[in-house]
């Protein structure tokens, strides 16, 4: 753990801030759902409606009836689900087929090479809203990570392929491969300790860009509608004219717990790529 | 007709001639790369139309025998007219040949009418939009660029002062704060706190194509929030991005050389520095204006601008599935173009690949 910390942390106080805050919002994310005093936080018409924040309802309450406090802690709960999906879904995606580009040779390589440009150069966003349209019904939160994760992967894919292209050649993998190594160990023996580092900053990355589209999501209407998210707040707040009405905490609150914890995953996110050599790019 | 020595030696100077190289080694290769990926891109979006558990066509037919009251028609004159809707919409055919007919509407711009407004065509529409979002993210993006990859070569000339220091760790604040939240944010702001921004309904945008100051002054009034909104973000990717880059070369010899020779830090920034900055991050534009263009989409329903956004909005809100797919095939279409072109632009920036050897 030590040398783990002393490799991929560049010990400050800007780090023990950001890891801090993400714990916290994490725990409390995870935690204090088991412990809400209402039977539905996330139905409407429980309390009152449009209240400022006062000591009884600390965040106010929304035009839907719903305690602020109570959906922000949901939906960073879902929102931080979304994340994970997501970021797994697109993180093996990602691995599956840059590797499979850098790796193999001849057609294989190149019509995987395409498909990974492909998806760097299209407009991923409006492939999501069509997805997404098309499923409106079956919408959740699961489904809306799966379909989030199995689209933003391009990036991740292209830069796995350059990693995988320019260790292939080194002579420490000549000699795995010379010694009889088989294809899935070298992999995991001989590639995976060069590029865990990378992968444990790309699924933050990811993570963040899945919370992010949800949100843009959100603002389309696409997205789990019955659940608390920052997308179905968004897209609450601004039918109900939120925005206009005065009601700002309806959007103020849940957003910026989830700004908060996305600022410090980049910040953690930027230092381990830091402290990879060479940026991370090898 | 040339004697034929001389011929030779023409075409000798044909082959060998840096423009020769260019259209063949560059234009070649990405005019083919262009068209995998837009391959590739079209037949996605038309999979992904095909492989859903609800039926477009359906929906449209049930809309339309609503509004005229289907109980009272016989079911004769019903079943003609699904027939007529399913010819209109050419979904009666084999698939290849709709796919076929896919990729035929999409190069000549002619998609099939709209769900919503019925007899209006899809592309009718999308062009009304379109030239709010050329525009808008036309201006967002040459300003953030231009000014992106200058500032960040300038931060990392000056990295050591309180300012710039200052100035880049509130842009790593800000770069992974998500598009959506940022600009309604400032909309709230800017529009609901403060009476900055105008957010009349359409503000007079579209509509009439007559140029007046009035109008101008209007589409400035409506654009500028937008523009400001996406200014900042792709304007710190492009800060970061390249003071990363200025950094790795400031480290190299020919730059301490360059410092050791007593030269102008004015003129090692310009003639050391920027230009080789410049061509990394001109590839990065090639490759990020897929994202720009999806983030241009969401800043735009963020502050209702008209703009393809909005449309893709209300699209969605309508279940209009002939616009959301004109669209998306549009989007793909026009950024695959943009990045073949900037492709191909990048030698005019980069000698080595204008001259560079077999």
């Amino acid at each position: 753990m030590n040398v783990i910390r002393r490799h991929y942390f560049i010990n400050n106080n800007i780090n023990n801030i950001a890891s801090g805050s993400i714990v916290i919002i994490v725990m409390v994310a995870l935690i204090t759902p088991y412990f809400t005093p209402y039977k539905d936080p996330e139905g409407w018409n429980y309390v009152p409606r449009d209240r400022p924040p006062s000591l009884q309802y600390l965040f106010g309450t929304n035009t839907l009836g719903q305690d602020v406090f109570w959906i922000t802690i949901y939906s960073l709960r879902n929102s931080i689900q979304i994340g994970v999906i997501a970021a797994l879904i697109g993180l093996s995606i990602s691995l599956f087929v840059g590797v499979l580009a850098g790796l193999q040779k001849g057609l294989f390589s190149e019509v995987f090479t395409a498909i990974i440009d492909t998806f760097n150069l299209i407009p991923v966003f409006p492939i999501l809203i069509l997805v997404a349209v098309m499923w409106k019904q079956y919408l959740n939160v699961a489904l809306v990570a799966i379909i989030i994760g199995s689209l933003g992967w391009g990036w991740a894919a292209r830069i796995i392929r350059s990693m995988i292209l320019s260790l292939k050649n080194r002579i420490f993998i000549q000699t795995a491969h010379f010694s009889g190594y088989k294809l899935h160990s070298m992999i995991f023996y001989q590639f995976m300790p060069y590029m865990l580092g990378w992968i444990v900053m790309a699924f933050l990355a990811l993570f963040n860009m899945a919370i992010g589209l949800e949100a843009a999501l959100g603002l389309i209407g696409l997205t789990s509608l019955e659940k608390a998210s920052i997308g179905s707040t968004i897209f609450w707040s601004l039918s109900y004219q939120a925005f206009l009405r005065g009601i700002w905490w309806w959007f103020v609150f849940p957003t910026i717990f989830i700004v908060v914890l996305m600022v410090a995953i980049y910040t953690i996110a930027n230092n381990v790529r830091r402290s990879l050599v060479g940026g991370g790019t090898i | 007709m040339l004697p034929s020595r001389r011929r030779g030696v023409l075409i000798k100077y044909l082959v060998t001639s840096a423009t020769y190289i260019y259209i063949r080694r560059i234009v070649f290769y990405r005019l083919i790369r262009f068209l995998i990926v837009l391959f590739i891109g079209l037949t996605t979006a038309f999979i992904i139309t095909r492989t859903t558990p609800i039926d477009p066509t359906t929906n449209l037919i049930n809309r339309l025998t609503a509004s005229f009251g289907a109980n009272v028609l016989p079911p004769e004159t019903l079943e003609e007219f699904r027939k007529n809707v399913m010819a209109l919409l050419g979904v009666d055919k084999p698939l290849y040949e709709q796919y076929m007919g896919f990729l035929f509407s999409v190069f000549t711009f002619k998609f099939g009418p709209s769900f919503t407004y019925f007899p209006t065509l899809a592309s009718e529409l999308v062009a009304r939009y379109l030239p709010y979002t050329v525009l808008l993210l036309g201006a967002a993006t040459l300003i953030s660029w231009v000014v992106g990859v200058f500032l960040g070569t300038i931060l990392s000339m000056f990295e050591n002062r309180f300012i710039s220091k200052l100035f880049v760790n509130v842009l790593l604040a800000l770069y992974p704060v998500p598009l959506a939240i940022l600009s309604l944010s400032l909309f709230l702001i800017f529009a609901a706190l403060m009476p900055l921004y105008n957010i009349t309904p359409g503000g007079g945008l579209v509509g009439g194509v007559s140029f007046s100051v009035d109008l101008m002054l209007n589409t400035l009034s409506r654009i500028w929030l937008p523009a400001l909104t996406i200014i900042i973000v792709s304007g710190a990717s492009w800060i970061l991005g390249t003071k990363g880059l200025a950094d790795a070369i400031k480290s190299e010899s020919f730059v301490t050389f360059a410092f050791v020779r007593g030269l102008r830090p004015g003129y090692i920034i310009k003639r050391y520095i920027y230009r080789n900055v410049l061509v990394p991050q001109l590839t990065a534009l090639a490759l990020s204006l897929g994202s720009i263009f999806s983030g241009t989409l969401i800043v735009e329903q963020a502050f209702s601008y008209p703009g393809l956004g909005s449309l893709l909005a209300l699209a969605v809100a309508s279940n209009d599935h002939t616009v959301i797919l004109a669209i998306v095939s549009l989007s793909i279409l026009g950024v695959s173009i943009a990045a073949f072109l900037l492709d191909v632009l990048y030698p005019l920036i980069d000698p080595r690949i204008r001259y560079g050897g077999e």
